[in-house]
């Protein structure tokens, strides 16, 4: 049995192990000298057996053979304490250390720990029967052990709330991995579906214009689908830049002619898809904080993807809304029977609810409205 | 014969009679309330105790102390081996026990503990009176070792059922009307 579950007691040092050591040497001057009208050699002899029960298990404890060290200290605590009133209570300071050393085990389960002190109470008194002592010697002898029961019980709960701890640490660390996770599905999806998407509908398209023996315009579809491709690995290496190594840029604003740039060139990229789209912006354009920028770019890029997915050649409607402190993202298109993104189950909506929640007033509403499949994204520009 | 032996013999034939009953019927477990008739049976116990006068020798206490441990012991078994179960809805308890969630029952091997506690007492009692021990015969203090009988079976009871509860936590979750 080794000790390295959390909670488990550590290991002694060689000090704390050459403390007990000396105290069981103490012990034994005790019993030697001690020896005399008051004591019985039964009693003596037993004490004897339970100091070397104490000696073996500091020596096992030192070694990590817990469970061994428990059954020597429990053994130890029920000698010493029979040993109590024949050896004038020099048995009840060896059952005392031995009761705390045994309670405080974790492995020794709290019902059984109670009856380890209890038991052991009950044999200081069977002593005191067969070897009559004074009403107060027999307290004390009682009171010694009950003490030696409580540190054990104090230093039995310091180790249980270590271990909580310890559990409580492993259990955060285990969310923020999650969290992690999460983040970097929602990055590779928002890149990869956006540009292979549109790399699947170029070649396609290409494809059915060789056939047809128009090689002048399958040229220029390939020539545009390698534009996606090449802006598409330029986003992937981003991404993978920041999830490497997150810089303070991504705390500093950002302006709002940045955002209108980025959504004007994935409006690009979709007419160059074959779709059709429409740009508005309305209010007074204001900086703001980088993640609320990048939650924009990735939900009118998912909502164009989902567009050409679902509605393919709609007219999609892009509206960028700035109020005060607020900016608005709506991006409409025509439903197309049968299917709506909503229903297609894909992590697009899922990562873009995610986004857009982990902002200051960030929500998403999506969904059939009046005959359209509207997307609408909210958040706070923050302090930009 | 005298009078303690008599007194003994009354109260250990009516504690029989009482936790006999209660031993083999199922019984509410109102856990807030599995306390206090223990506590009140100690109170009352040392209080005829101390009322009995005599200076408590070395062996008084020990005899005392050794009879105090069986009796926890017992209890801690009897609360091992009780049996419980959820109370149903139907029955709910009111009154006293209302609120309990679930009973409990020892059965006849709870009734044989007790057999068992009483012999032992009467036992050490005995071998007690020849060593010197008068205090630890008091007939009073066989409501304190009760009273410690029925601690130590509620701690177990209480541990076994919050076990229970932490095991199946739907179970527990299930709100009573």
């Amino acid at each position: 049995m080794t000790d390295t579950a959390p909670g488990a007691p550590p290991r002694p040092t060689t000090l704390s192990a050459a403390l007990s050591l000396a105290g069981a040497a103490l012990v034994v001057l005790w019993l030697v000298t001690g020896r005399g009208p008051g004591t019985a050699p039964w009693a003596v002899g037993l004490a004897a057996a339970a100091v070397a029960c104490w000696v073996a298990r500091t020596g096992c404890a030192l070694a990590g053979l817990r469970r061994v060290a428990l059954g020597l200290g429990i053994a130890g605590a029920l000698a010493g304490a029979l040993a109590a009133a024949g050896t004038n209570g020099t048995g009840a300071v060896i059952a005392a250390v031995c009761v705390m050393q045994a309670i405080s085990e974790p492995l020794l389960r709290p019902l059984a720990a109670g009856a380890v002190a209890v038991v052991a109470v009950g044999l200081v008194a069977i002593g005191a029967i067969a070897h009559p002592v004074s009403t107060e010697s027999l307290v004390i002898m009682i009171v010694a052990v009950g003490l030696g029961a409580l540190s054990g019980t104090s230093r039995r709960q310091a180790l249980a709330a270590q271990g909580q701890a310890v559990r409580l640490r492993a259990q955060e660390a285990a969310l923020q991995e999650e969290a992690a996770r999460i983040a970097i599905a929602r990055d590779l999806h928002d890149v990869l579906a956006h540009s292979l998407g549109g790399l699947v509908v170029q070649l396609d398209a290409a494809d059915a214009l060789l056939e047809a023996g128009d090689a002048v315009s399958a040229r220029t579809r390939i020539v545009s689908a390698r534009e996606l491709a090449a802006s598409g690995l330029g986003e992937a290496r981003r991404a993978v830049t920041t999830l490497r190594a997150p810089t303070a840029e991504d705390d500093e604003p950002v302006a709002p002619e940045a955002v209108h740039g980025v959504v004007a060139d994935l409006a690009a990229a979709h007419r160059a898809l074959g779709g059709v789209v429409s740009l508005t912006e309305r209010g007074r354009p204001g900086p703001m904080r980088s993640p609320v920028a990048v939650a924009l770019e990735r939900a009118v890029q998912e909502s164009l993807s989902n567009a050409r997915r679902h509605a393919p050649g709609a007219p999609v409607e892009v509206d960028l809304e700035w109020r005060d402190d607020v900016v608005r993202l709506t991006v409409s298109n025509p439903l197309a029977p049968p299917a709506s993104p909503a229903a297609s189950g894909g992590y697009g909506l899922v990562g873009m609810r995610e986004r857009f929640a982990a902002l200051t007033g960030g929500r998403v509403d999506a969904g059939e409205r009046d005959g359209r499949f509207t997307v609408r994204a909210e958040a706070s520009r923050g302090e930009g | 014969m005298n009078l303690s032996v008599v007194g003994n013999v009354v109260l250990i034939v009516l504690l029989i009679g009482w936790f006999g009953y209660r031993q083999t019927t199922w019984r509410p477990v109102a856990t807030g309330r599995m306390w206090v008739t223990p506590l009140i049976m100690a109170v009352v116990g040392l209080g005829t105790g101390v009322q009995h006068g005599a200076t408590l020798t070395g062996i008084d206490l020990a005899v005392l102390v050794v009879e105090l441990v069986v009796s926890l012991g017992v209890g801690a078994w009897m609360g091992a081996i009780a049996h419980f179960r959820r109370i149903s809805r139907d029955a709910a308890p009111s009154g006293r026990d209302a609120g309990a969630v679930y009973e409990s029952r020892t059965g006849w091997w709870g009734l044989a503990l007790w057999l068992v506690v009483i012999g032992l007492r009467v036992g050490i009692d005995v071998v007690g009176a020849q060593l010197g021990a008068h205090v630890a015969t008091a007939t009073g203090l066989i409501l304190v070792l009760f009273a410690a009988n029925r601690l130590a079976r509620s701690a177990v009871l209480a541990v076994r059922l919050q076990r229970y509860e932490a095991a199946v936590p739907a179970a527990a979750g299930i709100p009573r009307p």
